[in-house]
């Protein structure tokens, strides 16, 4: 094939994508002057205020309710009902979450420490201590230190020092010969307690 | 354009699934909802002469009958059970291991289950046993074993009935339980005290209760 027509094989292409570009942008409707209410803003007003703590991480799960933006009336009962379900999804998945043992597992439910909803916070508190890994202490402690919600403070301090601990299973590990040598009949009687 | 229409597809797929809803039914099994349960307790004991504590959790206990991985502890008519996300695995109330009971409950609702939409609060006291060696007789002649007691509070809500099928909401809260509990390596051998806290929550489609 000549030079010449090949140019002008590959310069009729380039018009022809550029005239696809400039029909699409014709075509395409145009945003209305005010935006429709989005969810999250419709949130804002029927729903109670954000949480004391201040997200830094990425959410591990994606809220699809934000998604959503509609320009017909909103039921804000449907919204809130939808609000609900999609907090107790959430708590669902990290009960799912805290049954793995796996490093992406705790992340995903640290992720959720920082949730902006309360809810979600207090499961993730709880599926952090289910899930029984030490290396979530210093995130717990981290958070406590910028939390201004005294009670979720407690709770986040509660749950590192908890897991701090050592689990029932870690000391019967190390003396597993523990109930034969305990839980039989002690051989004596137990020396009665002072009377008051 | 198959090209264009290709590219619009994929984009449309990939929005689609980075925007796909959290969904879970773990805890629907046959149209029924098991609520799992998270137990959490501290008990006190005593080795060279020091008083400690230890913990014990829902997934502790569970280690001590399965492999925890992807196992849940549940609650479901009263019964303490093992579940994965399909199938109840174990009873373990039926076994002797577990016990739950609540009692001395008032309650408040509104709606007819299975009729209306439905929503009830119930306040009362929890009583929770486990059992390691399923002796439920003799706390000390298992290795590990907690009875804990407390105020619990409850609340439920359904929905309406829409092809045969309710949306149903549990959550279950006992934050301040004590107890006693036994524990095989104390020097001891007598009721170590202990405290702890247990919730459970859910959500599914299900048959309605009545």
């Amino acid at each position: 094939m000549r030079p010449k027509i090949v140019i002008f094989l590959m310069l009729a292409g380039l018009a022809g994508i550029v005239g696809m570009f400039a029909l699409k942008q014709l075509t395409e409707p145009r945003q209305p002057a005010t935006a429709p209410m989005t969810l999250q803003q419709v949130r804002a007003v029927v729903l109670p205020a954000a949480s004391p703590v201040r997200a830094t991480n990425t959410p591990a799960m994606a809220n699809p309710a934000e998604t959503v933006a509609s320009s017909e009336p909103v039921d804000t009962n449907a919204l809130a009902e939808a609000h609900e379900a999609d907090i107790q999804a959430h708590i669902d998945r990290l009960q799912e979450l805290q049954a793995e043992d796996d490093p992406v597992s705790l992340q995903a439910i640290l992720a959720e420490l920082t949730s902006p909803e309360k809810e979600i916070r207090e499961a993730a508190i709880e599926a952090t201590i289910q899930f029984g890994s030490r290396d979530a202490i210093p995130e717990l402690r981290e958070l406590a230190s910028r939390t201004d919600d005294a009670n979720e403070k407690k709770a986040l301090m509660d749950a590192a020092a908890f897991l701090d601990l050592p689990k029932v299973s870690e000391i019967q590990a190390q003396k597993p010969d523990g109930k034969t040598q305990d839980a039989a009949p002690p051989q004596d009687p137990p020396s009665p307690s002072p009377q008051p | 354009m198959k090209l264009t229409k290709l590219s619009l597809g994929c984009a449309l797929v990939t929005g689609l699934m980075a925007f796909a809803p959290v969904q879970s039914q773990a805890a629907v099994i046959d149209t029924n909802l098991y609520v799992p349960l998270n137990i959490q307790v501290t008990i006190n004991y005593v080795t060279n002469n020091v008083i400690k504590k230890a913990t014990v959790t829902s997934k502790d206990v569970l280690s001590k009958f399965t492999d925890v991985k992807g196992v849940t502890l549940a609650v479901f008519n009263g019964d303490i059970v093992i579940i994965n996300k399909t199938n109840v695995i174990a009873d373990l109330s039926t076994s002797n291991y577990f016990t739950f009971a609540t009692g001395d409950s008032i309650v408040s609702s509104k709606g007819t289950n299975g009729v209306t939409k439905y929503s009830k609060s119930e306040a009362g006291i929890v009583n929770i046993g486990f059992f390691d060696d399923a002796v439920k007789t003799n706390i000390q002649n298992n290795r590990v074993a907690f009875t804990l007691t407390g105020n619990y509070t409850l609340s439920e809500s359904d929905s309406a009935p829409s092809k045969g099928l309710v949306s149903e909401s549990v959550s279950f809260k006992a934050s301040n339980l004590s107890g006693v509990g036994h524990l095989a390596v104390d020097v001891l051998n007598t009721n170590l005290p202990l405290s702890g806290s247990a919730s459970a929550s859910a959500s599914g489609k299900v048959l309605p209760d009545n």
